[in-house]
């Protein structure tokens, strides 16, 4: 096998895999540095480094080309008739001359692709060339796309080798690499990208196996080469579905219709109602129109007071705790808080290290860590850092620059004076939640920053950190401990607005209201509104996932069920949440979906089992695909008529009614072949037997 | 002694798609036989041995090799069979050296000996790039990485396809010459009746996918026959007598080839009363064309040319 990786790696070592390096590098590298777009990118909006926008686009797209190009590459011109039957017929099996082909290319997509991802993250976590600190999490997002490249080698390997069945069966395998795509792309967890990818390259390869051993027929591979491509079959159909789904929701991310309350200028909180993004009416209270025209649809947004949540709930007596969701493995925010900056005395961009919980402040002339702050304060550059407790919070407000927020109290950050100060809390604590409310003035904006403690809320001037008001709770807060908190551009009105904490379930929050409070600077309720509850936001039923979700396989969406109910049981908190969802706000659905699925299932066995008998498959045979077509819905059905070996039918001699070629007896009428009519030219030597005498 | 042939095929048929590319094919070589398996282009040879060497898998029927189904064959019994596909195919950026040690690796044994006296007797250096060879050439190089393995069983597809003759009787001296082992079968396939007739001990001929003679080559020529009708006027249309396999009629002349001709036969030529019947001697060539030509009667005659 060892002569076969190497003839391998020699053929493809020039042209595919050195010039795939040379073209990906290139891709990468003017990717992640940005070039063209450099003040757009001042802020950090478009992502960090390794994780930058454009560096993923190249990433998720590039490699997977480099992995079909080396995956057609191997078998294409190899399969030119004699020339596969050559290496076919070669002693050793056929498993071993797919394995060598497959170590050969797995060698080949690393010496591709590995390097010119290396170099970058070299660039990346060496001082001096990004004004960015490096953490080993922003290389993962380019990391799981390296690997999706690898599924689409294997897909473009079995696609080559693939022959027989439907049509469609060719396609498959590439569409379910798509899926992978659209998986790894989405997903929240790096471990499930790589786990998706690890096993569609574990399924894919199984396939490519058995496409080794039979190219043509499917019943004549291993078991576990068939099974693979059932798989694949499946998940390609998923491809096929994400694909479908993302080119028909193209400019429909805004379909919802809804309602929310702002609270208008001059403190009344008023109901905007909206279609897809767009506010469609204002209402007061009682339902009437405002008559200020400044309350209009479409100026109402730049005459309304922000309000911002400070607290989700005050006191936990009911255990509720804050999960604390660290974004997708493939944000840069999930590594990196890109915060404050400023240019006196010296530029400086300041950085949270979201999961170290430390901070950095790099030059951004320098391109190097000038400063850190970790739980001891402010230390050099490169001093081992003790990280922040997990409560503590960094947030940057007004001139105050940062501040640093847990549950036992809040301290100012000056980061260019590398000063830290505590705030004088005017009330007991702990501190539930900060906030930092702000108001649109005729100069530019006031802000404020909130502070939510066990019996108020404290707000400071965000210029000097100095009190501006106390505003003691006038509502059972355990119950209604969701606060958010408004200013109005004179700082002389502030507005608390409690809703229904976390803990109460979303079912019960439907139907309870809010209430909203403006309050003095002396902590005095000036007006009180009751604000009721309004209807969830509804999204027409978009058709593409209506009929998914009915047409979906009964064995993942009972398999799902079980596996969110057991994820519960087992205390996750987000298999938790969505049980509860699916359970508590929405049984009567789940049931209805359940209803459906079983019913398409049913129906798709039954199609699938009486077509499989007209075109003659054998009973057992016709059972088991109908079993898949139970298991798996549409997507049985579908793999039924693309995997399956479909007899092929001519007509029969004698009673002229098709019949399988393959087999030896007519299902009709159990008569065998015709005899070849002898012509009285044969020439034998020896005596026919029998046997001999009726074929030829 | 009783020795279990070497290749079974028993009622072998395969289908493309519903187009039926051999039918109801059963063969028996014995160990130590050369086997021509002949027909012309598109009969069923190749896809039959495709089969055989379990590259493809058959409709119905089954095949074996050394007693293995074909479909099964292990990398064992593989090491046993040569093969030599039709293309010649070499891997073009390899030298001669590094494509026998290429092709060395797989094979349990490999004789370097046979492998030299090969590639010398075509004229081949061990430096050259199997890529800048002509033709023949790399037909040689081709038969020198089959032999050198030592099978015991040698298929050759169309080993002479598209060689010039001094590389096709290059190619045919060195097949010769693993012959003279003992016990060793070949099974090869040509629709060159030269070749086959320097080599082969027997024959099989198949027609339209269907096996119609399984002999020897003695068997084969014995078994047809040629007459030549002299008439005085136009000649009658050929008769239908049986073994009848074509016949050419020309303004005073009725030729006709018969397989299985017998005594009856020439009795029923004898009532077209002719003027002269004499029985012609054919070559192997010739009887082969015959036996795998169009079938029916042919026509030629001057009348029609000055018509026109």
């Amino acid at each position: 096998m060892i002569t076969l990786v190497w003839k391998e790696l020699r053929e493809s070592v020039k042209w595919v895999a050195l010039l795939s390096l040379l073209v990906l590098g290139a891709a990468e590298l003017s990717a992640l540095y940005p070039a063209f777009d450099s003040q757009a990118d001042s802020n950090f909006s478009n992502g960090i480094t390794l994780c930058r926008d454009t560096f993923l686009t190249v990433t998720t797209f590039l490699p997977p080309i480099v992995g079909l190009l080396l995956g057609f590459s191997q078998i294409l011109p190899e399969l030119e008739r004699d020339r596969w039957a050559a290496l076919l017929h070669r002693p050793i099996p056929r498993g071993r001359l797919f394995l060598g082909k497959a170590i050969a290319g797995v060698i080949l997509y690393v010496v591709a692709t590995v390097p010119p991802f290396l170099f970058c993250v070299w660039l990346a976590a060496t001082p001096g060339h990004f004004v960015a600190p490096f953490v080993p999490g922003l290389a993962l997002a380019g990391l799981a796309d390296t690997g999706t490249g690898l599924v689409y080698y294997f897909a473009a390997l079995l696609v080559a080798l693939q022959r027989g069945g439907g049509r469609g069966l060719r396609v498959l395998p590439l569409l379910a690499a798509v899926h992978v795509t659209f998986y790894v792309v989405g997903a929240s967890y790096f471990h499930d990208a790589a786990w998706a990818a690890g096993l569609m390259v574990l399924v894919l390869g199984l396939a490519g196996w058995g496409a080794t051993c039979h190219r043509e027929v499917f019943a004549a591979r291993p078991w576990l080469s068939r099974l693979a491509l059932l798989i694949t079959a499946f998940y390609g159909l998923c491809g096929v579905a994400d694909l479908v789904r993302y080119v028909s929701r193209a400019g429909q991310s805004f379909s919802t219709t809804g309602a929310y309350y702002e609270i208008a200028e001059d403190g009344r909180p008023l109901r905007l109602n909206y279609r897809q993004g767009v506010v469609v009416s204002v209402q007061e209270l009682d339902g009437s129109t405002p008559t200020d025209p400044k309350y209009r649809p479409d100026r109402v947004r730049a005459h309304q007071c922000q309000l911002n949540t400070c607290s989700r709930y005050i006191g936990d007596p009911h255990g509720s705790r804050s999960y604390r969701w660290q974004g997708p493995y493939r944000a840069s925010t999930t590594y990196l808080d890109a915060g404050s900056s400023f240019s006196h005395p010296q530029p400086e961009q300041w950085f949270g290290l979201v999961q170290e919980r430390t901070f950095v402040g790099m030059s951004p002339k320098r391109k190097v860590a000038i400063a850190r702050l970790d739980a001891r304060g402010f230390q050099p550059p490169n001093a081992v850092t003790v990280p922040f407790s997990s409560d503590v919070t960094i947030r940057s407000t007004g001139h105050l620059g940062s501040y640093l927020s847990s549950p036992e109290g809040v301290r100012i950050v000056d980061l260019p004076r590398r000063t830290i100060t505590n705030l004088t809390l005017p009330l007991p604590g702990p501190v539930y939640g900060t906030s930092t409310p702000w108001a649109r003035t005729d100069t530019g904006s006031v802000n404020v920053l909130a502070v939510a403690l066990a019996a108020g809320v404290a707000i400071y001037d965000s210029n000097d950190a100095h009190l501006l008001a106390t505003l003691p709770y006038q509502r059972e807060v355990d119950r209604w401990g969701w606060i958010s908190v408004g200013i109005n551009p004179t700082l002389d009105r502030f507005y608390l607005a409690y809703h229904p904490s976390t803990w109460i379930p979303r079912k019960e929050k439907r139907n309870v209201s809010s209430y909203l409070d403006e309050m003095n600077a002396e902590g005095k309720v000036v007006r009180s509104y009751e604000i009721p509850p309004l209807p969830e936001a509804t999204r027409p039923p978009f058709w593409f996932d209506e009929f998914t979700r009915r047409l979906q396989s009964p064995v993942f969406y009972f398999g799902t069920l079980l596996y969110e109910k057991v994820g519960a049981l087992r205390g996750d908190y987000l298999l938790g949440l969505d049980w509860k969802i699916r359970s508590e706000d929405n049984w009567n659905e789940a049931k209805k979906t359940a209803a459906y699925v079983i019913l398409f299932s049913l129906l798709c066995a039954g199609v699938t089992l009486a077509w499989a008998r007209r075109v003659h498959f054998s009973w057992p045979q016709a059972l088991r695909w109908a079993g898949l077509a139970l298991a798996f819905n549409i997507a049985g059905l579908i793999a039924f008529r693309l995997v399956a070996d479909w007899p092929r039918l001519v007509p029969c001699a004698a009673c002229r009614r098709p019949r399988p070629i393959d087999r030896q007896t007519c299902p009709h009428c159990a008569g065998d072949w015709p005899a070849t009519t002898p012509t009285g030219t044969e020439i034998f030597d020896s005596v026919p037997t029998p046997e001999t005498a009726a074929t030829v | 002694m009783n020795t279990p042939p070497v290749i079974e095929i028993d009622r072998l048929t395969k289908y493309y798609g519903t187009r039926e590319i051999v039918r109801d094919l059963t063969l028996k070589v014995p160990a130590g036989t050369i086997y021509g398996f002949l027909g012309r282009n598109g009969m069923g040879k190749t896809t039959s041995i495709r089969i055989l060497l379990g590259l493809e898998d058959p409709t119905r029927g089954s095949t074996r090799v050394f007693g293995e189904d074909s479909r099964t064959l292990s990398p064992e019994t593989r090491a046993r069979i040569g093969y030599l596909p039709e293309g010649h195919h070499v891997y073009g950026w390899m030298t001669v050296k590094e494509c026998g040690q290429f092709q060395a690796s797989f094979f349990p044994k490999w004789n370097q000996d046979i492998f030299e006296a090969v590639i010398t007797h075509f004229r081949l250096e061990p430096k050259m790039k199997a890529g800048h060879l002509s033709r023949g050439q790399r037909a040689g190089l081709c038969l020198a990485m089959t032999l050198a393995p030592e099978p015991e069983l040698l298929v050759l597809d169309d080993p002479a396809l598209g060689l010039d003759p001094v590389a096709r009787r290059s190619l045919l001296q060195s097949m010769l010459y693993v012959t003279r082992q003992p016990n060793r079968t070949i099974l090869f396939s040509s629709h060159l009746l030269s070749d086959v007739e320097r080599v082969a001990d027997r024959i099989a001929v198949l027609d339209g996918g269907t096996l119609r003679a399984d002999c020897t080559v003695e068997r084969f020529r014995e078994s047809l026959r040629h007459y030549v009708l002299r008439f005085d006027s136009t000649p009658p249309p050929a008769p239908s007598i049986p073994g009848l396999l074509e016949s050419f009629r020309t303004d005073r002349e009725l030729a006709l080839t018969f397989a299985n001709a017998t005594p009856d036969t020439e009795a029923q030529l004898a009532r077209l009363q002719p003027t002269g019947m004499k029985p012609v001697e054919m070559t192997l060539e010739d009887a082969f064309v015959s036996y795998v030509g169009e079938r029916g009667e042919k026509t030629f005659f001057i009348r029609d040319l000055a018509h026109k």
